[in-house]
């Protein structure tokens, strides 16, 4: 049997095949989860925020029209849900902490034209920089580099679920971009002279 | 991370970094069982869940369409999306340079004012009264020639005059004036640039012929002096042509074009009107210019005809975007994909061992493994060379610079 699309299964899934939204469901939740704990820097939320995506896009069902990607839509149930998240969180927690999940598996970093081998102690000061400084980015740029940057979604892609045209998307990664590196300039990580080819 | 960073693959580091970013692996089936589980009690999503999530950032160019809309096509491509704006700007130069080319036609086929007609009925009366018929005959026909190259069509006013015998200079100047033709359309022809319609050649050269018989006939009839107004009158026919309505030509039409390599073709002949001497409007210059490719100014690399100023930034170009050539450096997910398929191996080297060993894996532009440098518990045993020759069978896809390291870390099983 050859492997059904999203739309298909969408499809199925709506007539009341379950079985259909469960292949449709292990297929896409990886991303979600991932999208996830990305932008809300926590497994048990993130979790919660994945089953809850899957628990809503089921619920409507009925109201996916078919104009966009299946995929895309879950993604976009799954920002507005991370949003809602971070929006009811203290103000006092902190955005940043050492056992940050986004830091686990730090085992490979490239990098050109190097001799000394980079040990897993310069790999995570990396990955916190970069955690650090997407942490400092408004939501909206925060939640567009991760689609595009992590997730690897075009900017096409990242329009349909931010509801916002491709252009759009290409200034809020620029702007990302930019930001990201004055942050790193500003924590010495890069020379400061650099900042203007960002 | 201590180091400061080179500028060139600062944006490169960083995409990688980004791209490549951790990811824990988790019991993705209990996840989705507990999903399913849930399903039954599902209740109604709420509309604010499935409208646009973000509001727009302070600067942004362009505001979200609305709070609750959707992609409108199935290509999700929306109408004020940049493919769209590029689309319609290729569309607005398309009509600017139409609109171009039927004022160029519109130059070309105006019809010669009242002194250009009188300058050139006092070159062909001077000409009739000190040559010989025949040179008379050669000079009406280039005249006519240069008009019935610039396209103009000639109506058929000149055939009413009767014919009689013909002489043998009027075949030398016919000939002339074919050959002189024949050279025009041959060196339009060597030109770069698109083939006009055939109907407008022939139309061209049909013209062009019909007004040099014209003319040849009228001379043939009067050749003497007292009667050199049916030459006259073909000249001034030939060179007071009916005006051409360029709305009714073909869109393509290379007039101007067909007009410079005719009277490029008749240097020898007197210039009939100013219009054909004078400087060509400037528009016309502009005809091939979206027919020169960028690429062709520097075979091979575009980049050298395009301004600096002009090309992307590398650091914006999308995550996955190669452009088909080979890369600067391998992407961090073919580094990671070629150390996934060998590291089970070197996991293996290192299962006696009860911590876990670093290395150093440089790749050559070619794709393979150069050196393999490891450190922490397993260098100098043999586990450490177990490690180098399992690691040593990862590849990747050429790349441009001369070599790219990864650091790996093999943990034990």
């Amino acid at each position: 049997m050859s492997k059904r699309t999203d739309r298909e299964l969408v499809d199925a899934a709506r007539e009341g095949d379950s079985e259909a939204f469960g292949v449709l469901m292990r297929r896409h939740q990886k991303r979600i989860y991932r999208l996830a704990l990305h932008l809300l820097r926590d497994s048990a939320e993130a979790e919660d925020a994945t089953q809850e995506t899957f628990v809503r896009a089921y619920g409507a069902l009925d109201r996916f029209d078919g104009r966009s990607e299946a995929f895309t839509w879950i993604y976009r149930i799954a920002v507005n849900l991370s949003l809602n998240v971070l929006r009811a969180r203290k103000p006092s927690r902190k955005a940043f902490s050492s056992d940050d999940p986004r830091l686990e598996g730090v085992l490979i970093e490239t990098r050109a034209g190097s001799a000394s081998p980079l040990g897993d102690t310069e790999n995570r000061e990396l990955g916190r920089a970069l955690c650090e400084g997407m942490d400092s980015l408004s939501d909206t740029l925060r939640a567009t580099l991760i689609l595009v940057g992590v997730d690897g979604l075009s900017h096409a892609q990242a329009g349909e679920v931010l509801g916002c045209p491709e252009g759009t998307v290409a200034w809020r990664v620029h702007e990302a971009r930019k930001k990201l590196k004055a942050f790193l300039v500003e924590r010495g990580l890069i020379v400061r002279g650099e900042e203007g080819a960002a | 991370m201590s180091e400061r960073r080179s500028s060139p693959d600062w944006g490169q580091n960083l995409e990688a970094a980004l791209g490549s970013f951790p990811f824990p692996e988790r019991d993705w089936e209990k996840d989705a069982l507990a999903v399913e589980a849930r399903l039954p009690q599902a209740g109604p999503t709420e509309a604010a869940l499935l409208g646009a999530p973000l509001p727009s950032e302070p600067g942004e160019p362009n505001a979200p369409l609305s709070a609750t809309a959707t992609p409108v096509t199935h290509s999700g491509v929306r109408p004020q999306s940049l493919a769209d704006m590029a689309r319609r700007s290729v569309e607005r130069k398309q009509g600017s340079e139409r609109e171009m080319a039927r004022e160029s036609l519109a130059l070309a086929a105006k019809r010669p004012s009242a002194v250009e007609v009188q300058a050139l009925r006092e070159v062909m009366n001077n000409k009739l009264a000190a040559a010989p018929p025949n040179a008379a005959l050669v000079n009406a026909g280039a005249a006519s020639n240069a008009h019935a190259a610039r396209g103009v069509r000639v109506q058929g006013g000149a055939a009413q005059v009767p014919t009689r015998a013909k002489a043998p200079w009027s075949q030398v100047g016919l000939a002339a004036a074919g050959v002189a033709l024949a050279a025009g359309v041959l060196f339009w022809l060597r030109q770069p640039g698109p083939m006009p319609p055939a109907s407008t050649s022939e139309s061209v050269l049909s013209s062009a012929q019909k007004t040099t018989a014209a003319a040849a006939r009228a001379n043939s009839v009067a050749p003497s002096a007292g009667q050199p107004n049916a030459a006259q009158a073909a000249a001034a026919q030939a060179s007071a042509p009916t005006g051409v309505n360029p709305d009714t030509l073909p869109e393509s039409e290379p007039a101007p074009r067909a007009h410079d390599k005719a009277v490029a073709g008749n240097a020898h002949a007197p210039a009939p009107s100013a219009p054909a001497s004078g400087p060509r409007p400037a528009k016309i210059e502009l005809e091939d210019e979206p027919e020169r490719p960028l690429a062709s100014a520097v075979p091979g690399r575009i980049d050298a005809a395009v301004p600096q100023a002009l090309l992307a930034d590398p650091a914006l170009r999308p995550a996955d975007s190669t452009g088909g050539a080979v890369p600067a450096k391998p992407s961090s997910g073919a580094v990671q994909a070629a150390l996934g398929a060998v590291m089970s191996g070197a996991r293996h080297c290192v299962a006696a061992e009860g911590a876990p060993s670093s290395a150093l894996v440089v790749f050559g532009s070619d794709g393979r493994v150069q050196s393999v440098s490891v450190s922490g518990s397993a260098a100098g045993k043999p586990s450490g060379e177990c490690i180098q020759a399992q690691l040593a069978r990862a590849r990747v896809q050429p790349f441009a610079a001369s070599s790219f390291s990864v650091s790996a870390t093999v943990r034990p099983d």
